[in-house]
């Protein structure tokens, strides 16, 4: 696991066999697009180029498109289409051609844009609500772009997507395949097979909430799309004064709002003086159930990968940032052999990437219950230095507290956090060295 | 001058779209009378507080003052959509009359519950009319605020909105009578808040509905209307059909189980009338839909009354069933009596039910159980079938208890408590003396607040007795043995309680619950005075008490479990216990339903956004934001 310093993604996953040896890289990418995390992620990327030495990768996997996946693979450009791969896995999302997946990514991306334009709705409000709910709007939508001030791209005015770019990269370093649930592939002269479990090819389970019955993953998504323009119309509206004089009532009967004005009613005065039954934010909830769900959506669309080495059995579980509506499909996969093969898998899992950066909705209960391995242990890419957790109105809580706990109980305390490295109850076979290491963290199997 | 009885309050009998109407607009607007109290400017009053704030627009509207005289002089502001002030005066009125429904069938005040355990002043309910921008409404229990929503109608929508137009959630009687009944429903059942099995959510919603039809069919003006367009039939599909379907169209979908009780589109979009189907009920899962059958079963029961009720009218009148013409005025009039008797001695009936639930965990079952209870205690010779009418349409919409012979009204009933299996014992005899003298302070507190404080501290001691008693208990169990406490071990398990720590078995290991017994925790304790419609006076004394274990390691950590009974005292007997309803903590078969709701694979698929590992929000709690947002 690399140390990207802030939420993100980057494994490097390395299999030896005496003399030979496998590599595939997973993701790789930082929340942020600064230029800290520019030299940072250049960094890890030659550190890569070191690690495989004269090889290409094996493989290169990306898992979704999100900028803390995909960035490093448009800041370090060129290191990485230099190293270049045998193979280039991505899910069947990606495919070109694919009438699902098309249709998936366009609904995607129009509410995206009417997410952009809510957001550049709000940036013109005053209020706090606003602010607060502005703030939770930039933070799902708006990091995609490269907004470094001097970066010759965004000098020129040119917008353009981090994760697009990085997803280019990727296509750039081999020859591709898109992977479907219920593949077995073979890699590593069979010594290792992996078990593609997610993406969903259902609809219904790529949206992570409350499925009801008959209604397609399609409709829902153009139904929150419709719902984002309302919102979008709305604040539109609110913003301009004239519209907005006779609505929703005649301006002679507004009254200005302002919690510092003297002149208030009494009952108004003393809305303000009792804050339990304030409502400030009431009327954001709506905008930000749109930019929280947009999200799990592309979560959801994350490749799921369980790397089974043969001869022991031993699983490696990485699950991107797949969330409810993933995990929950894998147990409808039909496999290639025709055989069953989750509970198995995760029975003989010893090793878990935790599925976004731990939080609370990012992994299956029962899955990880199910996970009953001795040697079970768990990596969180997580950095709690990153300001969406140290420094938000309403912080990110990544580890979800009782998903903490219990994996530490359920791992022995076999954790390792990319922040604070392993924890300190870990017992066992942990066989890791925090001060070797700068850029990484390693662990053997 | 004595203060007068009542107020006057104008405003509208259903949505404000049916005034543009040439066929409703005579009928939609009326003259509400509600109890008379002292109101300051707001309307803010005894319980409810409106507060015309709106954060979206930045902007607050001028409170109403229903004392100054030219509103006193014209029964309040006309009703305008135009008007914000009369649209705090409209939530008010219909936020006082169903208040004032409850309390005539509850024979008590509804006290909202505190904002904070620790606080000592109680808070009014707020309302605020005009607290975003969006086709919702909703009760917001942390706040104890109800929050009404406006939108613009999108072009999509079809009858009586006016594309374009504004539409307010708070000039709907319907919605406004639904969001407050989910506020007194929480003030009267707090612990229904815990999502504890498929029924919680679906009795929330359906109990609403229920509340803001009824109440709907007690408006005279309205239903003499109705009755005159259908010759004084009425049934689903000629009357409520159509007018519940236009009610619909102004939300949008999804969020009208009142509107799906009756109905629903089909697939070429045509409204058609919902058939009973004894099988479908057990089949669904998803609370809007299980609530409107709970809707369903009792309009049904409603217009077989009303037309039991008017048959000897009809035949008077020389009606028949295939009469043509117009009824006379008067025959209306005296029908549009009868619907509005039926359904306010119905809406008496669902509420004073309310009494005879289980303070958790409540199922349809255990409602309609309730019903039968509490009627026949206030109306033991039932002249005109009420109770047979609610039985029979729970059963055809199916919706029964779990384990029952059969339904007949004495196996639905709750078994009366058995006298002779109280212990004696001193602590109860003392606990008994207690209660009178408890009853008759209570009473003469006429202050909410200190009504509260001093109930709360009488609650305390009330857990103070049952602790002390069951250290003597384990005291001697530990130093003599024997069976001297046999008695109250049984009595405490009548209550649904235990006496020792104990354990379930899940999935093959037993869970981890701690080595203390807990403890019996005090909910609600209040007189009862109510007069049942067969003019019978009712004295009784309601007690509420749990117990909760939790899980303290392992994958289920705080998975919480409840034991414990709603306790009826007849103050008429010297305070004998009269029902005792429970639910045994020890029951391993509820046990393993409410796991299997909360943790099990349907509740994964079913709530995706709950029970994962969220942190700080009680995950196994209602959403009532949630509860009534479009999917």
């Amino acid at each position: 696991m690399f140390k990207v310093g802030a939420l993100g993604d980057c494994f490097l996953l390395r299999f030896i066999e005496e003399e030979e040896q496998f590599n595939i890289l997973i993701d790789c990418g930082a929340y942020w697009n600064s230029d800290a995390a520019e030299t940072r992620l250049k960094l890890i990327a030659q550190e890569i180029q070191e690690l495989v030495g004269d090889n290409q990768l094996d493989i290169v996997v990306g898992t979704h498109q999100h900028n803390d996946h995909y960035s490093g693979f448009w800041f370090a450009k060129e290191t990485f289409e230099n190293i270049g791969a045998e193979h280039v896995w991505l899910s069947w999302m990606n495919e070109p051609g694919n009438e699902d997946a098309e249709a998936i990514l366009e609904e995607h991306h129009n509410l995206r844009l009417a997410l952009q334009n809510i957001r550049s709705a709000l940036s013109l409000r005053g209020d706090q609500a606003g602010k607060a709910l502005l703030e939770e709007v930039e933070s799902l939508v708006d990091v995609n772009e490269d907004v470094r001030p001097n970066n010759p791209v965004f000098a020129a005015k040119k917008r353009i997507s981090v994760p697009d770019e990085g997803l280019k990269t990727i296509r750039n370093m081999g020859p591709e395949s898109y992977l479907h649930p219920g593949q077995i592939k073979a890699i590593f002269e069979e010594k290792v097979k992996v078990y593609v479990l997610g993406p969903p090819k259902n609809y219904k389970s790529l949206r992570d909430t409350n499925p009801n019955k008959g209604q397609s993953y399609d409709k829902h998504l153009k139904g929150l799309h419709h719902r984002a323009t309302e919102v979008l119309k709305t604040i539109e509206a609110a913003n301009d004064e004239s519209a907005n004089e006779s609505f929703p009532f005649n301006s002679n009967f507004k009254n200005k709002l302002e919690e510092s004005q003297t002149d208030l009613p009494k009952l108004i005065q003393q809305y303000f003086d009792n804050p339990a039954q304030r409502i400030d934010d009431s009327w954001t909830k709506s905008a930000e159930q749109l930019a929280i769900r947009l999200n799990s959506y592309t979560n959801n669309t994350s490749l799921v990968l369980a790397f089974e080495l043969v001869e022991s059995g031993k699983v490696l579980l990485f699950v991107g940032d797949a969330q409810m509506g993933n995990w929950l499909s894998w147990d409808k996969v039909e496999w290639e052999d025709g055989k069953e093969h989750l509970e198995q898998l995760l029975e003989q899992t010893v090793f878990y990437k935790v599925g976004h950066h731990g939080s609370h909705n990012s992994t299956l209960k029962p899955a990880l219950e199910a996970m009953t391995h001795p040697e079970l242990m768990a990596m969180i890419p997580v950095d709690k230095n990153d300001p969406n957790i140290s420094s938000r109105k309403r912080p990110w809580k990544m580890p979800a507290a009782k998903l903490y706990e219990r994996l530490l109980e359920k791992t022995k305390g076999r954790v390792l956090r990319m922040d604070e490295g392993p924890h300190e109850s870990g017992e066992g076979n942990w066989e890791i060295d925090p001060e070797e290491f700068v850029l990484y963290w390693m662990l053997e199997i | 001058m004595k203060t007068p009885a009542y107020r006057f309050l104008r405003g509208y009998t259903l949505d404000p779209g049916f005034s543009t109407m040439l066929d409703t607009y005579k009928v939609n607007e009326t003259v509400y009378q509600i109890d008379w109290e002292a109101v300051a400017p707001g309307p803010s009053g005894f319980y409810l507080e409106v507060i015309d704030i709106d954060h979206f627009q930045q902007c607050y509207y001028d409170p109403i003052d229903l004392n100054q005289a030219w509103v006193m002089a014209n029964q309040g502001l006309r009703p305008s959509e135009g008007n914000p002030q009369f649209h705090q005066q409209f939530v008010y009125t219909i936020g006082m009359l169903t208040i004032g429904n409850f309390e005539k069938a509850l024979g008590r005040k509804v006290i909202w519950g505190p904002l904070n355990e620790e606080d000592r002043q109680l808070p009014k309910l707020r309302i605020y009319p005009h607290a975003f921008q969006e086709a919702n409404a909703y009760y917001d229990p942390g706040k104890k605020a109800l929050l009404f929503g406006y939108f613009r109608a999108g072009d999509h929508y079809e009858n009586n909105n006016f594309p374009g137009g504004t539409v307010f959630t708070c000039l709907s009687p319907d919605i406004i009578a639904h969001e407050m009944t989910h506020a007194i429903l929480d003030s009267i059942h707090p612990l229904f808040r815990k999502n504890t099995n498929v029924d919680v959510a679906a009795f929330h919603e359906g109990f609403a509905d229920v509340v803001a039809l009824l109440q709907r069919f007690s408006t005279i003006d309205l239903i003499k209307h109705q009755l005159e367009r259908s010759r004084g039939r009425l049934d689903r599909k000629t009357v409520f059909g159509s007018l519940a379907q236009q009610l619909g169209s102004a939300i949008g979908p999804g969020n009208n189980a009142l509107r799906e009780a009756i109905g629903f589109n089909n697939a070429e979009g045509e409204w058609v009338e919902r058939q009973p189907d004894v099988t479908k009920f057990r089949k669904t899962a998803h609370a809007h839909e299980r609530g409107s059958y709970l809707v369903s079963a009792i309009f049904d029961a409603f217009v077989d009354l009303y037309h039991f009720k008017c048959k000897n009218l009809f035949r008077i009148a020389g009606i028949s069933e295939d009469f043509r013409g117009d009824l006379s005025a008067e025959l209306v009039l005296q029908l549009a009596e009868i619907a509005s008797e039926v359904a306010q001695n119905l809406l008496q009936i669902c509420v004073q039910a309310l009494d005879y639930v289980p303070p958790f965990d409540i199922t349809f079952g255990d409602y309609l159980r309730a019903l039968v209870t509490a009627d026949i205690e206030m109306a033991p010779s039932d002249e005109y079938g009420y109770r047979i009418s609610l039985i029979q349409a729970f059963r055809n919409w199916g919706i029964f208890p779990d384990r029952l012979n059969n339904l007949s009204t004495e196996s639905l009933m709750w078994t009366p408590f058995n006298q002779a299996s109280v212990p004696t014992d001193k602590t109860l005899d003392n606990l008994q003396k207690k209660m009178r003298l408890i009853v008759i302070k209570l009473l003469a507190i006429k202050d909410r607040s200190s009504f509260f404080e001093q109930s709360k501290k009488y609650k305390r001691n009330l857990e103070q007795i049952f602790l002390r008693k069951q250290k003597e208990r384990d005291e001697y169990c530990r130093t003599k043995g024997g069976d001297a406490y046999q008695e109250w071990d049984g009595f405490i398990h009548s209550l649904g309680l235990t006496n020792e720590p104990f354990t379930f078995e899940y999935k093959g290991q037993n869970l981890d619950f701690g080595e203390e017994v807990p403890p019996i925790q005090i909910h609600s304790l209040r007189p009862v005075y109510r007069y049942s419609r067969e003019g019978r006076k009712i004295e009784h004394l309601l007690i509420t008490l749990t117990q909760t274990i939790e899980v303290k390691k392992g994958p289920y950590k705080g998975f919480q479990f409840k034991g414990g009974s709603s306790v009826i005292l007849d103050l008429e007997q010297d305070g004998a216990i009269e029902y005792l309803i429970y639910k045994n903590i020890k029951s391993r078969r509820r046990f393993l339903t409410q796991m299997a709701f909360q943790h099990g694979e349907v509740a994964q698929e079913q709530n995706a956004m709950v029970p994962l590992y969220e942190e700080d929000t009680d995950v196994n709690s209602l959403n009532f934001q949630h509860l009534h947002q479009a999917h």
